[in-house]
């Protein structure tokens, strides 16, 4: 048996570093340090999977379906590249690279998850520090519509909770955690206080605790069903913080006002850092959503919703992502990696997915693979291949590579290489 | 039996669902986990729920049909599905040029769905690729 330690989980943004996992004849066997979910994923990952191309639903040769799918994307007029979310960097920069070749537009799952955040990031301007200075030295921790128990399940343990840090040699003791969400989550059940905020308020609270924190007077009782002698407790707990971090979730990017809640978040964070030192950091869902938009920005300048069909990259949130690509029936065809849209798409959208051809690169049966024309079974990026992943707080980290992946099953990046280079060879009518 | 209440929908991670999604989106696991709505307690008595009766949860966008289980952490009025196809169904599109859609605090109708059943994933794709 082969025993690899420091193997990086490729499950949630927050990519712990310490997976040991035993191999015996180019199978995993047992893993430990992981959560639940990082278990699932390493324990079954050569469960349900794809292990042969298919077009149209049969099983043909790797050429074949390599050639089918540069076939569609060449004679397409609108393609999507969607997904980038679950795969390694190396495939990320490829499937830019493809993007500008068929012109088409490339847009990742962080515009249905966390493009909000961007939105205000980029309005606003970001705060923001890493994990390993929120371990050593935040001594006020605020979760806000997010449930890292469940999401992100050793976010508390390694980083933000329970470690024992240069500033927090008590580990947990040391820190005053915070929960404010819709539910009271199995998060919220360990937090020091749990704040229960109405559904779609977060905008008008977040404005409320802004006034506390500028000590401001605030006109009302009660606010988005919080006490306001509870908001402003909480802006003085704030202010009160050696250094202090506000972790979010999707319970801002999802709910009414979207960008504008997180604006309104990171509105506060800047002003909190007139009174001490404040950060804010978005809990990112897929292990590597924060390398799709890394890579793609470095190669376009922007971090999702980019289109080239003039040759040139424009972004636009709102008409070059994919759920609105797809509901307005615009593109015509689209290649998925990394992702389920089919499974994670308002039904509008996906019954648009299901009318077009689609090209999957995927490990399992999924419902976007069962709806594609051509589905390419890929490596599982992490176990089955190396390459780089970004951390959520953009820290680039090295995956690893623990087993070989089925025979003719190749890594995302080879795939793509192998239909850039045919989408050359059709464009150039070369065949 | 009672009739319908009005709740606020939310969506999100479950820990189930991402242990599920690692088996595979086919498996028994994942169904489970994406085709439950989580209700109050106040809510299921004020549906008068039975163990055995499914519910129908239903938004301008459609409708879907579910199992259901009581969460202590919800207030009346809030009912939470995990991320998945089934409660993809009554969700909208629209994403008020930010690119994402509401997933949360989506107004919705929870009813008893009498003599019905939860559709299969190979029911739900087959159902879009014969959508007209």
């Amino acid at each position: 048996m082969v025993v690899h330690t420091d193997v990086i989980c490729p499950f949630c943004g927050s990519l712990c570093d310490d997976i040991e996992v035993n191999v015996e004849t180019n199978k995993i066997v047992g893993i430990k340090n992981g959560c639940a979910i990082s278990r699932s994923k390493f324990m079954n990952y050569n469960v349900e999977r794809i292990t042969y191309p298919t077009v149209e639903g049969e099983k043909v040769q790797y050429k074949e379906a390599v050639e089918a799918a540069a076939k569609i994307l060449v004679e397409a007029k609108r393609p999507l590249i969607y997904g980038l979310s679950k795969t390694e960097n190396d495939a990320i920069r490829n499937a830019v690279y493809l993007t500008e070749l068929i012109g088409g537009a490339i847009d990742n799952t962080t515009s249905v998850c966390h493009g909000s955040s961007i939105l205000a990031m980029q309005h606003v301007g970001s705060a923001t520090t890493t994990l390993g200075e929120v371990k050593n030295r935040a001594d006020v921790i605020i979760f806000w519509g997010a449930n890292p128990v469940e999401a992100h399940p050793r976010h508390l343990i390694r980083y933000s909770g329970m470690p024992k840090g240069m500033y927090n040699p008590n580990g947990r003791k040391d820190r005053y955690i915070v929960v404010v969400d819709v539910r009271e989550t199995k998060s919220a059940k360990l937090a020091d206080q749990f704040i229960r905020i109405e559904p779609n308020t977060d905008f008008e609270v977040l404005q409320a605790l802004r006034a506390a924190v500028r000590g401001e007077a605030i006109h009302g009782d009660v606010i988005g069903g919080i006490p306001v002698n509870v908001i402003m407790a909480l802006a003085e707990k704030m202010k009160g913080a050696r250094v202090g971090c506000l972790f979010y979730g999707l319970g801002l990017n999802q709910s009414e006002g979207k960008h504008m809640n997180i604006d309104a978040m990171y509105s506060l964070v800047s002003e909190m850092n007139l009174h001490t030192k404040f950060a804010v950091n978005p809990m990112r869902g897929c292990y590597n959503v924060t390398g799709a938009n890394m890579v793609t920005a470095w190669q376009t300048g922007y971090p999702f919703a980019v289109d080239m069909s003039r040759g040139y990259p424009r972004y636009n949130p709102g008409e070059y992502t994919a759920v609105d690509l797809l509901a307005r029936k615009e593109a015509d065809a689209a290649l998925v990696m990394g992702s389920d849209p089919a499974a994670t798409f308002p039904i509008d959208a996906v019954r648009h997915l299901a009318k077009i051809p689609v090209v999957t690169l995927e490990r399992k049966r999924t419902p976007t693979a069962m709806l594609s024309k051509v589905v390419i079974p890929v490596a599982t990026s992490g176990i089955e291949c190396d390459g780089t992943a970004y951390r959520m707080d953009v820290v680039p980290l090295k995956l690893r590579k623990v087993v070989d992946p089925p025979k003719g099953v190749y890594p995302d990046a080879k795939v793509l290489e192998d239909i850039i280079e045919r989408v050359k060879a059709l464009k150039e009518g070369v065949e | 039996m009672s009739g319908k209440i009005e709740v606020l929908l939310l969506t999100g991670r479950s820990l189930d669902q991402a242990i599920g999604l690692e088996i595979g989106k086919a498996s028994k696991e994942y169904f489970n986990s994406v085709s439950c709505v989580e209700l109050s307690k106040a809510d299921v008595d004020a549906l008068e729920l039975g163990n055995d009766t499914l519910v129908e949860v239903s938004t301008s966008h459609g409708r879907v049909v579910l199992s259901w289980r009581v969460s202590e952490g919800l207030s009346p009025g809030s009912v939470f599905v995990a991320y998945g196809p089934w409660v993809n169904q009554i969700l909208g599109s629209d994403t008020s040029c930010t690119g994402t859609p509401q997933y949360k605090g989506v107004r919705a109708t929870v009813k008893p769905a009498e003599g019905e059943r939860v559709l299969t994933l190979a029911e739900l794709v087959k159902a879009l690729k014969e959508a007209p």
